[in-house]
């Protein structure tokens, strides 16, 4: 649904330019700042890119790296590979991406192995051992130079390697999981889902459980960069469906797999990874004691397994390495250890894995500095006077000071978070899965005015029915995070309870030990709170607005669609991934058509 | 046995093609058939060439994309 819709809209307005804006025109006007210079898209965007990438460098990379010299050097040497790769194509062989890909692809499975000899030696250990901070300034260097490196040299060589270990983990782990058939650890329903007490979120099933960022079911993120890529993957109108569904189902697929891969974990150990370092403490012991105390299903754990699963991977610890990508990691190498290479290669997998995915954070963190700087210096060059150069995207002075003010800006809200526990993502990290469905609820607007506007009324509820819903659960939510007396649940609350305590003056209230604890706790939730009824806020005046303009269309009496005319296809393809037969029969027709000489067409 | 050698290439050759095109391998030979189409007669660049165009469009517009 996601995917396919607005794939569907925006494609009518061709695939250059996804005019989300324009469809609605007046939210463009109030929403923009800069008058429309700036519209609301760019602003969402260059906003979301600079989340985005801290939110997941910090989650993804520096929580599952620090301290880690093996996993430090395998994805240090996904760089210098990258770059032979963009060599190879640019002077060697242009254009044999397979072939390029294979070369890269060995040479990175070698760096995976090589990285545990580096760790065991005593000079890797000592170079390769990055605290967090040095992590962070590792990962914003790496930032700035792809912002300004050519393409050819580092970008695209490194898509192309992450195109291939997506496509081949995937399947490795869904051929592995068919193998080792391992046995769901996790209880149907957990007992946190009816107390709504559970130690990584707190709130009940209904509305919290919809509000997760789900990129195959509902994704506000996903809707708003798939409306721009969606449409270059077709060649033709009827191919929409099995791209824009298809697409839907392969991210379903792989959530599906990510979820049995924590689902077959011990759930104590699921725990200790996952709960914060505020409650498991940091020894063996004490996170031991956490977890049982936890009244979990199954044989309480011991200090002892928990530090022998840590060796088992070749990590020193696996204590609250939480967002996500350990807790994978380790199930990934708990399936694919059993069906290749057996216990010995655990460690191997384990650091396959997490290559796996920092590889997909880099390519985000390269990615989204390079459009977010482009966005920003269109953005400024739009102001005029001195700054229109800026528009000239090759004035390489231009190039560096955008990239650096980009940088600066993830680099600080990363660097905030990495140091402060309370500080910089950790502040809007609650915030994400709301914003992404209150985005999806913008686009399902959209696409719902655009099917009225086209006249077909009677088919509105399909985009208007998921709109409802999506309505229904984030303004539940809003309103419990806006409203709500439970402290764990509402910003405001918290908030004041955490006033209340300074101007008692206590020495620590609640999770916070200390004044400057408290400070921070009151300065975050006064900003959680607040964003909260921003977004709340835009949301509702969006649906007002498509209401207005589909009343409006009904009536006859709104603007006429904003459409391209139709342009007649010149070329066949079929329109299922399998040709049917009456289509294999047109497509040799059209193949032996295109490659007679133009001049003995029959015209 | 003639008949199962030629089906077992079939098969690798239909495996081999959808991976070259879920790559990108293809894409020059598409660009030239496009030429072809829809500009017949004028000259169409060499492969090399036309990486360095596409690399170089990228560098100048990167446009919106996936995670």
């Amino acid at each position: 649904m996601t995917i396919s819709l607005p794939v569907a809209a925006m494609l009518e307005r061709a695939a250059r330019n996804n005019g989300f804006d324009r469809e609605l025109p007046p939210v463009d006007g109030w929403l923009g700042f800069a008058s429309t210079k700036a519209p609301l898209k760019v602003w969402l965007t260059v906003r979301q890119e600079v989340d985005y990438v801290a939110a997941l460098s910090q989650h993804n990379v520096v929580n599952a790296l620090a301290e880690s010299p093996w996993g430090v050097f395998s994805i240090a040497m996904t760089i210098p590979i990258a770059m032979l790769m963009g060599l190879y194509l640019r002077f060697a062989r242009p254009g044999r991406i397979s072939e390029v890909s294979l070369i890269g692809v060995v040479l990175l499975l070698l760096a995976v192995v090589a990285g545990g000899w580096v760790a065991d030696t005593e000079w890797g250990a000592n170079w390769f051992t990055l605290s967090k901070v040095t992590l962070s300034w590792c990962i914003i260097g790496y930032g700035l130079a792809a912002s300004v490196l050519p393409v050819w040299f580092l970008l695209a060589p490194r898509d192309y390697l992450s195109t291939f270990m997506k496509v081949g983990t995937i399947a490795l782990l869904a051929v592995g999981i068919l193998l080792a058939r391992p046995v769901m650890d996790a209880p149907a329903i957990s007992q946190f889902a009816s107390r709504g007490d559970g130690p990584v979120f707190a709130g009940s099933l209904f509305p919290f459980l919809f509000i997760t960022i789900a990129c195959g079911a509902l994704s506000g993120f996903h809707a708003l960069i798939s409306s721009g890529t969606s449409p270059k993957l077709l060649e033709k109108e009827g191919q929409m469906r099995l791209i824009g569904y298809g697409g839907m189902l392969i991210e379903s697929f792989v959530a599906i797999m990510a979820l049995i891969t924590a689902a077959i974990l011990n759930q104590h150990l699921y725990f200790v990874l996952n709960a914060p370092t505020a409650a498991t403490g940091t020894t063996a012991a004490s996170a031991a004691d956490y977890v049982n105390g936890l009244g979990l299903s199954g044989a309480p754990i011991t200090p002892e397994e928990i530090t022998a699963t840590a060796q088992s991977v070749g990590e020193e610890s696996i204590i609250s390495r939480t967002g996500g990508a350990p807790t994978l990691a380790l199930g990934m190498a708990e399936v694919l250890h059993q069906v290749f290479g057996g216990a010995s290669m655990k460690a191997f997998w384990y650091h396959f894995a997490i290559m796996f995915e920092a590889l997909f954070i880099l390519t985000t963190v390269d990615a989204g500095t390079r459009v977010a700087r482009f966005m920003l210096s269109d953005g400024l060059g739009n102001l005029g006077g001195p700054f229109r150069r800026l528009r000239d995207p090759s004035w390489r002075i231009g190039a560096w000071v955008c990239s650096v003010l980009v940088v600066a800006a993830w680099g600080s809200i990363l660097l905030m978070g990495v140091t402060d526990p309370l500080g910089g993502i950790n502040t809007l990290f609650p915030l994400f899965g709301i914003a992404n469905q209150l985005l999806a609820a913008i686009a399902l607007t959209v696409v719902t005015v655009v099917v009225i506007k086209r006249g077909l009324l009677r088919w509105a509820w399909i985009p208007g029915l998921p709109l409802a819903w999506d309505l229904v659960v984030t303004m539940t939510a809003s309103w419990q995070k806006i409203f709500s007396a439970d402290p764990k649940l509402g910003y405001w609350k918290q908030h004041s309870l955490y006033v209340a305590a300074r101007d008692a003056g206590a020495g620590s209230f609640g999770a916070a030990k200390d004044p400057h604890q408290i400070d921070a706790v009151i300065r975050n939730t006064f900003i959680q709170g607040s964003l909260s009824i921003v977004f709340a806020v835009l949301v509702l005046v969006v649906v007002g607005v498509g209401v207005v303009v589909a009343v409006r269309a009904l009536r006859g009496s709104g603007p006429p669609l904003t459409e391209d005319p139709p342009v007649p296809s010149h070329l066949f393809a079929p329109s299922g991934l399998i040709p049917t037969a009456a289509e294999k029969e047109v497509a040799k027709q059209w193949d032996d058509y295109s490659r007679a000489p133009a001049t003995s067409r029959a015209r | 046995m003639g008949r199962l050698f030629a089906r077992t290439r079939h098969v690798a050759r239909q495996i081999a093609w959808y991976f070259g095109a879920l790559m990108g391998d293809d894409h020059y030979r598409r660009y030239v058939a496009h030429r072809q189409r829809s500009h017949p007669g004028e000259p169409v660049c060499t492969e090399a060439e036309y990486w360095r165009m596409r690399h170089a469009a990228a560098d100048a517009q990167p446009g919106a994309r996936c995670c």
